[in-house]
């Protein structure tokens, strides 16, 4: 892939509310789920995401763009450790949004297949349960009422585990 | 909002401490079934770095225990079971054994170790000594070594085992499937051999010989077997 082309090609994704993002072919790259669809050559112009929102797909993008700026790891031995840590800065932020949309877009990104992206949204979830208690994950994730144990299975769960609860 | 789907699931609950998943088993049942899970607990040990070490997955028991051994002097331990799901108990005091071992003999513990019997669902604790003698200075060898066993809440005290390892070993086992094993130093009376591992089978209570792959040696005799 080269790097600097500068009529490279452009991708066009549609969300599921009809709205198009036109987008550098090398951004939309960081999707394997794309990159795999552009090289079985299966891509039309206009990729249709028909299960992804325009404000989780924004937030993809974004998050895409500014990986695809970035130098990779495994290209280069030595980047230089600012590039690094302004990478971090950006996720630090990026993950800061509210719980439905940082579902929204862990599972987007498990549509697309963006395996960085995955990894991050899964971290800031688990860091956002860390402390809390069982009532509160339910609100939180949103759990089924249906796959809720019965009182005599939640008491014995709890009283298995009653140390973890001090 | 859709629900998340069970690997991703997974994958955030790998990312928490093990007392984060103590609580959360009773979030719901695909929680409870996530956390109980046999791939869970590689897929989590993959990732928990900052557990206590040594850290043991039993797949049979399907919890996750963490150890430290706090405290050994004079054949008193103390161990701590800071993470333990299934020891209820902080800390575990072992029983003293200077009386067991007393005699004329010069003893040293050498090696200690600890790990589930999935037989019999308890913890024990193996410890190895070397009894010398006094008077002359021998070359250490496997009858002069001594095994003692302690099963964790069931025993009053130690008991000594007949089985011993094949020569002297030393340091923590490391415990995995049902076995603890020490990386053991070239046997003494032969120097050039090669680095090998002791098992202790916890069930049967039995000591292994596990050497390592043999390294190509240099053909001394050209293979004339092969030539037609």
């Amino acid at each position: 892939m080269s790097t600097s082309s500068s009529s490279s090609k452009k991708i066009v994704l549609k969300s599921a509310d009809n709205e198009t993002f036109e987008i550098d072919e090398i951004v939309a790259l960081e999707s394997q789920a794309i990159k795999n669809m552009i090289e079985d050559e299966c891509a039309d112009n206009v990729i249709p995401l028909g299960n992804i929102d325009s404000k989780t797909l924004s937030k993809i993008i974004e998050y895409c763009k500014k990986h695809a700026e970035s130098p990779k790891k495994d290209d280069n031995a030595d980047i230089d450790e600012k590039a690094v840590e302004d990478l971090k800065s950006f996720d630090a932020e990026f993950a800061k949004v509210d719980m439905p949309l940082i579902q929204d877009i862990l599972m987007a990104a498990n549509f697309l297949n963006i395996d960085n992206l995955i990894g991050l949204m899964c971290r800031t979830i688990a860091d956002r349960i860390k402390g809390k208690t069982p009532e509160e994950i339910r609100k939180i994730l949103n759990i089924n009422k249906n796959d809720l144990l019965s009182p005599e299975q939640e008491a014995k769960a709890r009283e298995e585990n009653s140390w973890a609860f001090d | 909002m859709a629900e998340l789907a069970s690997d991703t699931i997974f994958d955030i609950l790998s990312r928490l401490p093990v007392k984060c998943l103590a609580r959360f088993s009773c979030v719901s049942k695909p929680w409870c079934a996530y956390i109980d899970d046999d791939y869970f607990g590689i897929l989590h040990g993959k990732r928990a770095v900052e557990e206590l070490t040594p850290v043991m997955y039993d797949s049979n028991l399907s919890r996750i225990i963490g150890f430290d051994i706090i405290k050994s002097e004079e054949g008193n331990f103390t161990m701590e079971a800071k993470k333990g799901m299934s020891l209820k108990k902080e800390f575990y005091e072992l029983p003293p054994m200077q009386r067991l071992l007393g005699g004329p003999y010069y003893l040293s513990e050498d090696s200690r170790g600890l790990g589930f019997d999935v037989s019999t669902n308890t913890f024990k604790m193996v410890c190895i000594f070397s009894r010398r003698e006094f008077s002359e200075i021998s070359e250490t060898i496997s009858k002069d070594l001594c095994t003692m066993v302690h099963v964790l809440g069931i025993d009053h005290s130690w008991r000594e085992i007949p089985k011993v390892p094949p020569y002297p070993i030393y340091g923590d086992g490391i415990f995995s499937h049902g076995c603890l094993y020490w990386l053991a130093p070239y046997r003494e009376p032969k120097p050039k051999s090669r680095e090998e591992l002791i098992c202790f089978d916890l069930r049967n209570e039995e000591f292994k010989t596990i050497c390592p792959p043999k390294k190509p040696e240099e053909p001394a005799f050209g293979g004339s077997q092969y030539r037609g």
